[in-house]
């Protein structure tokens, strides 16, 4: 049964970063249709998306064969150790792996610089952002001088509360679910809870980090300023929707199915069953955060397309 | 504001370095002003952050910047006077370094006159607007 429970929750962790991965994709391929240098661009994510899962495979490859060679016994030091270890390998140590690849969709889409250049001007291997194409024609580049910052983007209300929903949300559930399982020992309830909340703060750390990247609003007349800066709004009051709509779901998703779950189980769940609802919970989540961050960076891209016009007619 | 252009035969830095001084020297930013992080400015103009940090650093070296650890980047408060002969000595240099230069190229002092004559008016409008 142990050894069951954990080949089972390996793979229920596997499964949401590999349907992030396919769900990356098609939000790219949904919000950048239009964009120049499209097929370029979904080829290049395709290559990175690939050797992403790769790597995820060989993660679970390798949680499976120390599940094996550990064997854990029911309320033992490795049965905890691993369900930890477990929880790390895709919600700590994959991310390093990840974000690099989830930003090469964002970089795709944000700069348009045509390989990067040196100082002395001549062209230099690789880009912060992966290398990405050119997926725009003009080689004048305008930027403004005034530093940002998160706050400059969202109100402190906006930066804590999500935060803090989150956090209490997975504090609540994992408070009940120590009350029927305080047998099991406190470090495996904490990794479990601790989970989905790691999960949800790196995710929404990753997006928040990519968001800060805005366009610079421009000082300028005519009706396409006035239509850059309305989109720029536009642009900023959905990133905080978004952002409020993930933390709130993710708190209403682990209160909802964990407590009647637990209820119809007559407060008595099974390891297995909350290493699922763990998993799954969390990699919902990190679906649509993912999601989400595609579609600011494209809706970025077209702001900056809109002051390349701007900029040009100015 | 900045513009550098990726097919002009200047390197990129040294555009950077020319934008930002001369934004300085504009008043378009201040003394005590923070100024872009090297990598929001990388990704704005959508060139490599070690370039902007090389500009930075060239700057700071100058005395224009002052770059501290989370303190960001800072344009340095100015010093010394406009009186100072040492200053006046600098700028005659390469006043004639720039005349010599436009000589050799075959343009007339008339035309020369014309082009800082220019150059004068639009920081004067600038200045008023």
């Amino acid at each position: 049964m142990n050894l069951a429970f954990h080949y089972l929750f390996a793979l229920a962790m596997t499964c949401g970063p590999l349907a992030m991965l396919y769900m990356h994709l098609r939000t790219f391929e949904r919000a950048a249709a239009d964009l120049p240098r499209f097929e370029e661009t979904r080829a290049l994510l395709c290559e990175g998306l690939r050797r992403l899962a790769i790597v995820t495979l060989l993660c679970l490859a390798g949680l499976m064969l120390t599940i094996t060679l550990l064997r854990p016994q029911q309320g033992g030091a490795p049965h905890g150790i691993l369900v930890v270890l477990e929880m790390a390998v895709f919600h700590v140590l994959w991310w390093p792996f990840a974000v690099p690849v989830l930003r090469q969709a964002d970089g795709m889409v944000t700069w348009r610089g045509a390989g990067s250049r040196t100082g002395d001007g001549s062209r230099a291997p690789g880009h912060e952002s992966g290398g990405a194409p050119s997926v725009g024609d003009s080689k004048v580049r305008v930027a403004g001088l005034t530093p940002r910052r998160v706050s400059d983007d969202l109100s402190p209300v906006a930066r804590v509360l999500p935060l803090l929903v989150g956090v209490v949300g997975v504090g609540f559930v994992g408070w009940r679910l120590f009350q029927v399982h305080e047998t099991q020992g406190f470090v495996w309830q904490a990794a479990m809870f601790a989970s989905g909340g790691i999960f949800v703060l790196l995710g929404y750390a990753l997006w928040i980090r990519m968001e800060v990247r805005s366009p610079q609003p421009l000082v300028g007349s005519g009706e396409i300023a006035r239509t850059y800066q309305e989109a720029l709004e536009e642009n900023r009051r959905f990133r905080v929707r978004a952002i409020f709509a993930l933390e709130v779901l993710f708190a209403a998703v682990m209160f909802v199915v964990a407590f009647c779950t637990i209820e119809a189980a007559g407060g008595r769940l099974s390891g297995a069953t909350i290493g699922i609802l763990g998993g799954v919970g969390g990699s919902v989540i990190g679906i649509l955060g993912s999601a989400m961050g595609i579609v600011g960076s494209v809706r970025m891209q077209k702001l900056r397309l809109l002051r390349e016009q701007l900029s040009e007619t100015s | 504001m900045i513009q550098i252009d990726l097919e002009s035969t200047v390197p990129l830095e040294e555009q950077l370095r020319q934008a930002v001084r001369e934004a300085i020297a504009r008043g378009e930013v201040l003394p005590g002003q923070e100024l872009p992080s090297s990598r929001q400015l990388a990704a704005d103009l959508g060139i490599h952050w070690n370039t902007v940090a090389r500009a930075y650093r060239s700057m700071r070296d100058d005395g224009l910047l002052v770059i501290g650890r989370g303190r960001g980047v800072l344009v340095r408060a100015r010093e010394g006077s406009p009186e100072d002969p040492e200053l006046r000595e600098r700028v005659i240099a390469k006043m004639r370094d720039a005349v010599t230069e436009a000589r050799l190229g075959g343009i007339d002092l008339d035309a020369i006159g014309g082009i800082f004559q220019r150059h004068l008016e639009s920081w004067q409008e600038e200045a008023t607007s």
